[in-house]
């Protein structure tokens, strides 16, 4: 399966800070810097293994099952509040 | 009819006023610090002002936007409705009661604000020193009111309600604001450099802590004076924000109730 962005979102970054504005329902969300990495990465359709492989290779020292289980909960969270989508 | 003139922000503003109780009430809302004109001038803006229009708020009755077909903006809520026109130079607003026209003149100011992206209007008390000027953010009861008492004899730009200018040339302004609460005192010069956002909270101790930009951003949007008419405009107020962190540095300010705080400024 993989993931996509919401499309009508406006991106903000601040001092490396991303913070997403959902022009639809107007919330704003901060993300860290991982997080932001993950919605970079996300600009083209993903599994989260092909997002999880590109952390693991970017963020040195951090388990590879670590940072898969990581960035599931993230894709988790983010598809709750209607920023990410599941694509298929 | 009475004709007043009043600078508001850097916006020259004339008012008709239909009536000496609609008067009265204008002056209650805005102070009555009218400027002399001389004869020819133009203003920015012209507002009409009348009672006489439908009842109490309850708080549930949401702002409407209605549309018009030649292109004038409708703006209605149970206590007051504003018929602006197609460019925004000239706004008819009908009131209820004070409540109603405070609410009223601060939904068009901010349009106005938002029309050429000016600036913000921020829920804060703001202090001048040394020529700057401290803005104190923070929503009802976090202390804005308190603050702005416990800095006195400093200049007050603003008790409740600031209007911050985004200039041109990088700079962020703050104007003398005339949608005050309890602290009435027209502040005639200005407008001030802003030199820091404080977002309040009431403590046992007293001390500052600068914070991010991002977070800055995060938590002034709540403290926005704005009514939502369509996302756009949502989105550019955002950017404004966004400028504004950008341009001056923002801190967590715990205080007491006194003045001592000031040591944790300046």
């Amino acid at each position: 399966m993989t993931y996509r962005r919401h499309q009508a979102v406006e991106v903000l970054e601040i001092d490396g800070e991303t913070i997403l504005l959902n022009q639809e329902t107007l919330a704003v969300t901060k993300l860290n810097e991982t997080g932001g990495r993950i919605w970079e990465l996300l600009s083209e359709n993903r599994t989260l293994e092909q997002v999880a492989e590109r952390i693991c290779g970017e963020f040195d020292g951090a388990e590879a099952h670590r940072i898969r289980e990581d960035v599931a909960l993230f894709l988790d969270q983010m598809i709750e509040i209607g920023l990410i989508h599941r694509a298929g | 009819m009475f004709e007043h003139w009043q600078r508001i922000g850097s916006h020259l503003i004339r008012f008709r006023i239909d009536g000496e109780e609609a008067e009265r009430m204008v002056e209650l809302t805005i102070g009555d610090h009218w400027l002399s004109i001389e004869h020819g001038l133009e203003p920015d803006y012209e507002v009409a002002v009348a009672g006489g229009f439908g009842a109490p708020y309850e708080g549930v009755d949401p702002v409407r936007f209605e549309p018009s077909a030649d292109g004038a903006t409708v703006t209605v809520r149970t206590d007051y409705r504003i018929e602006s026109s197609a460019d925004g130079r000239r706004t008819s607003i009908r009131f209820h009661d004070y409540f109603g026209l405070r609410t009223a003149l601060l939904n068009w100011y901010s349009r106005v604000l938002e029309q050429h992206g000016w600036g913000v209007i921020i829920h804060s008390s703001c202090v001048v020193h040394d020529d700057m000027a401290y803005l104190f953010a923070g929503l009802s009861g976090a202390g804005k009111t308190t603050i702005a008492g416990m800095s006195r004899p400093r200049p007050l730009l603003a008790d409740e309600t600031s209007i911050v200018e985004i200039a041109r040339d990088g700079g962020v302004l703050v104007h003398d604001s005339p949608f005050r609460n309890d602290f009435r005192e027209h502040t005639a010069a200005g407008p001030y450099p802003l030199r820091g956002i404080y977002l309040i909270k009431q403590s046992l101790d007293i001390r500052s802590r600068q914070i991010s930009r991002s977070e800055a951003l995060l938590n002034l949007l709540n403290k926005i004076v704005h009514w939502q008419k369509d996302p756009l405009e949502t989105q550019r107020l955002i950017q404004r924000c966004k400028t504004l962190v950008e341009r001056v540095p923002a801190y967590e300010l715990y205080f007491q109730k006194n003045d001592l705080f000031w040591e944790a400024i300046s």
